[in-house]
This record gives C-alpha cells, structure tokens and sequence, in this order.
C-alpha cells in the first residue's frame, strides 16, 4: 500500500472511531499531529543514533509511491521472514492498528537510558528509564478532540477536579473472609430485643448509610435484631486508630469523642463530615491525636467494618458512660449474604420450573435470575391488563393474585369473571417471551381481608429484551431442543397472553 | 518533589551489578548498531502464544522460558483454541472447586451447568517440581505486598546451561503466618491452581513453588518493564490510541480466562507489568477463583470493585468487565472515575455512580466505558449474548488485528528500556529482607515448617506447595 492509501485508511479509521463533528478540523489536526509525531521520531533517531542514519528505514522520509506496485503480501510478518529489523526504532504509526500512540513518555523515543532529573516530577515514582518527553513532543493527545465536542463541553465547574494526591497513590487490595451461604446448615441468627423506639433511631441512625441503604425487608429486619447493646464506661476506648476492625457502632445514650492521628497535617478533607465545629484544640488527646468529632446518641461509626478487616481510621473514646448497638462484620455478612443467596435461589427454583424455559441450562437460568426485577402492587393493584400489549414475564413471589377475564354476557353487558388464582410460585405471561401479543387476561393483587396476615403481592418480572440480550431469541434456544417446543401445547397456566 | 528521587538515581550503576556473561544471553540481539541495543524482542521473535514452539536459535524472551527446559510443551493447545477435551463433571475432577465453600449450588437441575468453555484441569500443570528452593539466589525485592514481598532471584544452575536459558524470575513470597491470619488460605491455593495452569502471553507464567518453615514461595516470570502503574502515572494519562493497546490486550486475557470460568477480580494498573517487548502481564491472582456462577466473598481494590460486590449480591465474570470499564477510564484520564479520600467515599460513589468526563473525552471512548461501568450487570458490556465477543466487536476497538495482538506482532507502544536480564530500574528501590526471614531462600532449610521452630507457630503445611 502506498503512504497515501495508508494514511487515508488510517484517518478513516480514526473518524469512524472519533466521529467528529467538524471533519475538516479533525482531518487538519490528524494531519498536523502525524506530521509532528514522523519528525520527531525521525529526528530523536538521528540525535540519539547518528549512526543510525545510513540504516534508517526509509518510511522515516520516504514515501511509499503512490502508485501501486505488485508486492508481497504482509498478511502476516512471518511470511516475510527477511524484512528488516526495526530493532529498538519505533516502527511506522501505519503498521500500528491502534493508531498514532502519540504518548508523552514514549519509551521508543529514548536510547541513551539515563533519566532526566529535570522531568521528574514525582517523589513516589521510580526514576523514569526514559525521558519523559513533554517538551520535545508538544502533540497533546487529547489537543485534536477539543475541536470536536464543544457542544458535550459541561460548564467549566463540572470538569473534572484534580485528584488529591493519595488517589495518585498505589493501592492495596482488599479481602474479605469467606462466609458460607449455604442455607441448610446455618446457625439461628442472634436476636436481641429492642423496643420500638430504639429500633426507630437506629434505622435512623443508619438510613443513609450506603451499607443499609439497599438492604430488603427480610435483611434489615435480621440486621436490626442482631445489633446487640454494650456498656462502655468513661475513659473506654472502643476503637483504636488502625486496628483492624470487626465491628460497626450506633450511639444510644451517652458521649463519645473521636481522634484522629496524622504524622502529617490532613490534606483535605475530612473524613467525619465538614458540619462540626473545628477542632477545640485544648480537648486533642495527648495519645490518639486531633479531636474531630464528638459522637452523640444517633452516631455511629465502624461501618467500614461491615465489609472487611479494614483498619479503624479513627480512635473512638467514651466521655461518659455511654450505650451502644454493636454489630460484628461476619453476622453482618452472614444476614446479607444468607438473604441474597435465598432470593437467587428462589429465583432459579421459579424459573427451573417454567416449562417454556426448559431447555435453559443452569448457568443461563442463573444469568436471566439477574434480570429479574422484583416489585410489590396494593391490593386490587393490576400487574397485566386484558388486551394489553406484553413483553413480561411474571412470577409471584409473595402474596396472592386473581386472574380475571371480561366476559360478554348474553344480555351484551360485560362482567370480570374470576377464571384463575395465583399464589406463590405461579408464573403469567411466559408465552411474551415468545412474542409479543396482548394479554389474554388480567392479573391483579387480591384484596386481602382486614386483620389477614397474607403478604401483599410481590412479582417479579422479566421483559423480553432483558432474555434476548443475555440469552438471544428464546425461540432459537427452543429450536436448539426442538421437541420441547412443539410439547408446548398445553402449558400449565393458559392465559399467558 | 523530586528531591527524594536524587539519591536514587546513583545507585542505578552500583545496586545490581550485571554479570558479564548476560552479552551471552542474546545471542540474536544485533550488535550492528553498537552495544546500547534494547534487549528487546524484534518484531518477527516468535510469539509466546503457548501452541508455539521456540525454536532454539531464536531470541529468548526474558520472561518466557523455564530454567532447565528450553521449549515450551509443544502439544500445548493454543489460547484460541476450541475446547480440546468432553467436558466432564467439575465435582468429580475438582475436589477444591468450593474454594471459599460460598458457591453451594443447592439446585438439581434437570439440565446440567453448560460448562466453560474450558476446563482448567485439562490444561497441563507446568510446574517444574525438579527445582528446589536453594536453586536461587537473592538479587534483589522488587515489591511489598500485604502479606508478603516479591523479590528478584538468579537460578544459579543457569551458568552450566544453555546460553539460552533465563536466569532471572521473580519470587513471590508470601509469610504463611499473615495468610492464616488474613483468612487467604483458600486464595492462596487458587492462586496455584490457576496460575500453574492458565498459559496465556498476557498473563504472568509461574513456574515452580516451594516452602519453608515461615513462607510459601512462587516462582514468577521476572517481568523487567514495571507496572502499568507507574508508567501511567509519569504519563499522566495515555491517549485512547495507547490505551486501546493496553485494554485489548486485557480483553484478551479476561477472555481467556472466563473461557475456564476464571474471574480474576483484582484488575488494576498495578497488577499489569511490562514485559520486555512492551506487552501487558497479568500478574497477581490472588484473587482468581473458578467460578461456574457465582461468588460471595468481598475481595478486590476499592477503586475497582463493581457494585454487585460492594452491595454483596453475588458477583462473578461481571465484576471483571467492570473493572475494565474502570481500567479504561484511568488510563484516559489519569485518575479513576470513583475516588475519594475515604473508602467509605469510594464505595458511595461507585454505588451513585455518577461519571464525570473529561470535555475532551470522545463519545465512542465514553460509549465504551459507559458499557463496562453499568450497574445492571445485564445491560453491562461483556456480559451480553455473546459475552466477551461483544468487547472484541465494539466500535471502539475497530480496526484492532486481534490475531495479530495475541501474536504479538503489533508494536507497544512503550517499550520498556531495559539493558540486562537482571535490569531493576522500573521497580522501586526496596532492601532486601532480612535473611531470616527467608529462611528456605539463604540458608539450606532441608524439612520445610519443621516444628521447633518457634515462628511457626501454626506448623501450617501447604500441601499443594
């Protein structure tokens, strides 16, 4: 191929992928940034190698001709075994299918090996092995994209913030202990009584807390019963600044205050919130450092303990003799993870037994059991509508529903005619994933009788687009085990649609 | 800032002296251009893809070749190939498979988990159980971990052997006492399992393992190029052309490695090393676990983790693209998408999940990463209908020679200057531990944890070590 036709494939390539708005600007910037970049590259060579410069390989400043000539195929490097070496030279940008690689630090542009003590710019870094190149290589990489999306341009306080020098920083992994989930052999969870008003403030105390935040009904309930009441006497030090911690705290009564060690003044901010007063400086403590919070009833700290070993960022001490709810991270975990793997399985278990969906193997039942979306209806709520257009899937969960058709009487009025029941475990609007097609009936949450201890209907649902996007077309996986498709003539439940 | 960085900079010369007979070790490097030659593969060295034979005459790759063998097990299967054996029952063949005992399946399905694609106990063990631990000689540390160090050790038979032959590797050492205490016994053990048999030209290769009284020891490929790390942030960011070369060739890796239902689970800059020729390794799989569907246990890099994981709703190969998303929004900007000073601060904005771009990001870089970093893990990109197929097809990726990148034929786009096999200058300056803290290594420790020793106070064997 010639320079030509390779260039213009290689900016084709780079507008379909960029998809710029102004054309002609990016066309002109790539053109520049190519031509910056060659002449570097060509003259770092020569500076560096003057040797080099009776074998430097010509598409350093010769051009391929532009007219075509009958050649070898360059399929592969192989099949050319003999081609010359390009050794520690940076081969031409065409032969890349990634592009120009324009970076700043091209290990490629340096030979003589010895790090240049005035580009160093960091104290956390090994001495660079080659020169950091920002001087002598002013292509910015980004410079040809500002021409681009002025429109996406947000207003200039939304762009990004620059980072705090710890996110510069190497980071450690982080490891939890394995908790079994398996549900047959689990000891009973620990409950511990509390009145209605206790169990009030500590959901208040922990509501927007990312760890309680997402939990359900069955996990905050057992999170809630296992939070066990201590004492803690004056002086106390219920945790100290990195011990690995285990358990999670909530104020009830009494006063606590919170110190933080730094060897170095804290950049930043805080970790305990902006809305304290600053630091009384008389009340630091001469051995756990800086006061920066005092824990009152309604606070907690520890969270991070929930889900790992992680080291206490703070030393906590009792002022005066305080209560507190303690949760440790392995029942914690245990609640959550008991509760999650319950409702997967149960999700399997739901669709293991849908008949259209037989001929899913497990892993692919266990991939649509993500997709299944879970929501609760009022009683006399509707979760399908008669006539209806459909693409869902639905099991119950919880609860009870009817299922109900408008039915003409010979007298030409019509009347909802009760024609089925759902209870947990029922599924509705299966043949949808085949098709969509208008509900053949409609399901709604029963009403429940005053004083009745029946959940409320709970469903979950799964949408056709959901199942054809991690699984393709149900149809075609029926057709995989095609005998199941054509047994499909008398389904279970027959007002699918 | 750089002040702290001047002393380093002398000792360079001094700190690892390079043995004269290194000269030796290339016999293909050319010499025509004088002696300052990067030892660095050229374009056409063979790849290291593992159906591949080397053949003998040709460059040695630094971090490649097992000390007393010098080709590769030829009947290796290719990382591309088609499953080469029926897939048979995992429980039969995999008593260990329940690592962290979280994965009971309590359904009995009418049809069986289709299996992966391929089954890590098909794959040959290439551990070399002739070595010992004396075999090596302490050159350097080339990192501190959690619970342990990797140091860079010489194979001191190598002098006899063929000129061809590497003699520097990588050792990982891990104190069994902060493995017990840590609970990662059962990461530890996974971390063997899969990475004596996982054989990929983007992934670490581990050759041998060993014991003593206090540590366990793997034995690595020595890496000389650093981590990703570091070079991404004397980089600043990299530009989606450089970075498009890093997240395919760790596409790559992740494909292969979910085609055994390997999730690996600690993606990040710093768990990818440079080789000589500028290629990607993954190192570090103390995390990877087998896994058929799911997983419970909470482990990787805040920054990283997806939200399946934080939330503890069971996560598996998902995670792993997240991360990616993650990967690639930090070598493009230079700082990942969720950060805070806190952990606490991390984890809430990984769950909000709100991403703030660069004005100068391009639309389709942000289409991608937008794809990775849904947090409905089945809109997420990677973990469609034709899972890690639908990431080799993106847009993004147009015009990527997949083959080719796994060949290794394409040019890095750094190349790590390197002037021997033993060549630290991409690792940090770390002393060398104390000798007995390593007892296996410097002295001759015949019965592994023998139990008068009072370190060891559990007299914990690893038995697969």
């Amino acid at each position: 191929m010639s320079t030509f036709d390779t260039l213009i494939a290689d900016l084709t390539r780079d507008v379909q992928r960029v998809q710029p708005k102004d054309v002609l600007q990016f066309s002109a910037n790539w053109f520049q940034s190519r031509l910056e970049e060659q002449r570097t590259r060509t003259r770092d060579a020569l500076a560096h190698r003057p040797s080099l410069a009776a074998n430097l390989p010509p598409d350093h400043y010769i051009d391929a001709p532009i007219a075509p000539q009958p050649r070898r195929s360059t399929a592969s490097p192989f099949t050319d075994p003999f081609e010359p070496r390009r050794i520690s030279l940076q081969t031409p940008a065409s032969q890349s299918n990634f592009g120009s690689l324009n970076v700043s630090g091209n290990g490629l542009f340096s030979s003589d090996g010895m790090p240049d003590p005035t580009t160093t710019t960091s104290t956390t870094f090994p001495p660079p092995s080659f020169r950091f190149e920002s001087d002598s290589n002013p292509v910015d990489p980004y410079s040809v994209l500002d021409h681009i999306t002025p429109s996406q341009s947000p207003a200039p306080g939304d762009y990004l913030h620059p980072p705090g020098f710890n996110v510069m920083q190497r980071r450690t992994s982080v490891s939890a202990e394995p908790i079994s989930v398996d549900s047959e052999n689990h000891q009973p969870l620990p409950v511990y009584p509390k009145t209605e008003d206790q169990l009030r403030r500590i959901k208040a105390s922990t509501k927007n807390n990312f760890l309680f935040r997402d939990l359900d009904e069955e996990q905050e309930t057992g999170v809630l019963n296992a939070m066990r009441e201590t004492e803690v006497t004056a002086g106390q030090v219920v945790i100290r600044q990195g011990d690995v911690g285990d358990y999670f705290y909530v104020v009830e009564s009494g006063l606590l205050h919170c110190y933080i060690l730094t060897p170095q003044p804290p950049s930043g901010r805080r970790p305990w919130g902006s809305d304290n007063p600053p630091p009384d400086a008389e009340e630091d403590h001469p051995q756990f450092g800086k006061l920066v919070q005092k824990c009152t009833p309604g606070a907690s700290f520890g969270d991070l303990a929930l889900m790992y070993g992680h080291p206490r960022a703070a030393s906590v001490v009792a002022v005066d003799p305080s209560t507190l709810w303690c949760l440790d991270r392995i029942t914690f975990r245990t609640i959550i993870l008991n509760a999650a793997h319950r409702r997967r399985t149960m999700y399997e278990q739901f669709l293991s037994t849908v008949t259209l969906l037989s001929s899913l193997s497990s892993t692919e039942r266990s991939k649509i059991a993500d997709a299944l979306v879970s929501q609760a209806y009022e009683d006399g709520a509707a979760v399908v509508r008669q006539g209806e257009m459909g693409d869902t899937f639905f099991f119950v969960e919880e609860g009870e529903a009817d299922v109900t058709k408008t039915h003409q009487g010979d007298d030409g009025e019509t009347r909802e005619i009760v024609v089925g029941h759902l209870a947990r475990g029922d599924y509705f609007g299966e043949l949808s994933l085949l098709r969509l097609a208008p509900r053949a009936a409609t399901v709604s949450a029963i009403r429940r009788a005053p004083g009745s201890n029946l959940p409320g209907l709970k469903v979950a649902g799964l949408d056709a687009q959901a199942f054809t996007r991690l699984l393709g077309p149900l149809r075609e996986i029926m057709e995989r085990n095609a005998g199941t498709y054509r047994s499909y003539s008398n389904p279970h439940h027959g007002f699918g649609h | 800032m750089s002040v702290t960085l001047l002393p380093v900079l002398p000792r360079r010369s001094a700190s690892l002296p390079i043995s004269p007979d290194v000269a030796h070790d290339r016999p293909c490097c050319p010499s025509r251009h004088g002696s300052t030659v990067m030892v660095v593969a050229d374009s056409t060295s063979p790849p290291s893809s593992p159906g591949q034979v080397i053949r003998p005459q040709l460059t040695v790759d630094v971090d490649s070749q097992p000390p007393p063998y010098s080709a590769k097990d030829p009947d290796h299967s290719p990382c591309t190939s088609p499953p080469r054996s029926p897939p048979h029952s995992l429980s039969e063949s995999a008593p260990d498979q329940d690592m962290d005992h979280d994965d009971v399946l309590p359904l009995q399905p009418s049809i069986p988990a289709k299996p992966p694609v391929r089954l890590l106990d098909d794959e040959e063990e290439h551990i070399h159980r002739s070595l010992r631990l004396q075999d090596f000689e302490l050159r350097g540390t080339l990192g501190t971990g959690t619970f342990g160090r990797v140091l860079l050790v010489k194979y001191r038979p190598a002098a006899s052997a063929p000129a061809n032959t590497t003699r520097f590797f990588a050792m990982k050492v891990l104190q069994k006492t902060e493995v017990i205490r840590l609970r990662q016994v059962e990461h530890v053990k996974a971390e063997r399992r899969i990475l004596s048999r996982v054989r990929h030209p983007f992934i670490v290769d581990l050759y041998a393992t060993f014991q003593d009284s206090l540590n366990i020891y793997m034995l690595l490929s020595y890496v000389p190029g650093g981590e990703l790390f570091t070079h991404l942030r004397r980089a600043g960011r990299f530009s989606p052309d450089v970075t498009r070369f890093y997240l395919a060739t760790i596409v790559l890796a992740l494909k292969y490695l979910h085609s055994f239902n390997i999730i690996y689970r600690d993606l990040k800059p710093e768990n990818l090393l440079l080789d000589n020729r500028g290629y990607l390794r993954l190192t570090d799989f103390g995390f990877a676990k087998v896994v058929d569907d799911r997983t419970w246990t909470l482990c990787g890099t805040p920054e990283y983790l997806a939200p399946e994981i934080i939330q503890s709703d069971g996560h598996g190969k998902p995670a792993d693209w997240w991360a990616c998303g993650i990967l690639a929004y930090e070598m493009m900007v230079g700082h990942p998408p969720f950060f805070d000073e806190t952990a606490y601060g991390i984890y809430d904005r990984i769950l909000k999940g709100k991403i703030q771009w660069p004005r100068d990001m391009d639309p389709l870089s942000r289409t991608l990463i937008r794809g990775f970093l849904n947090p409905d893990r089945t809109q997420r990109l990677g973990n469609l209908l034709a899972g890690a197929d639908d990431v080799l097809d993106h847009p993004w990726f147009r015009g990527v020679d997949w083959g080719a990148l796994e060949r290794r034929e394409i040019r890095a786009p750094i190349v790590p200057h390197v002037t021997s096999f033993d060549d630290t200058r991409h690792f940090a300056r770390l002393p060398l531990p104390p000798p007995d803290q390593i007892p296996g290594l410097v002295q001759r420790e015949d019965t592994p944890s023998s139990p008068q020793r009072c370190f060891d106070v559990v007299g914990f064997q690893f038995n697969e070590f």
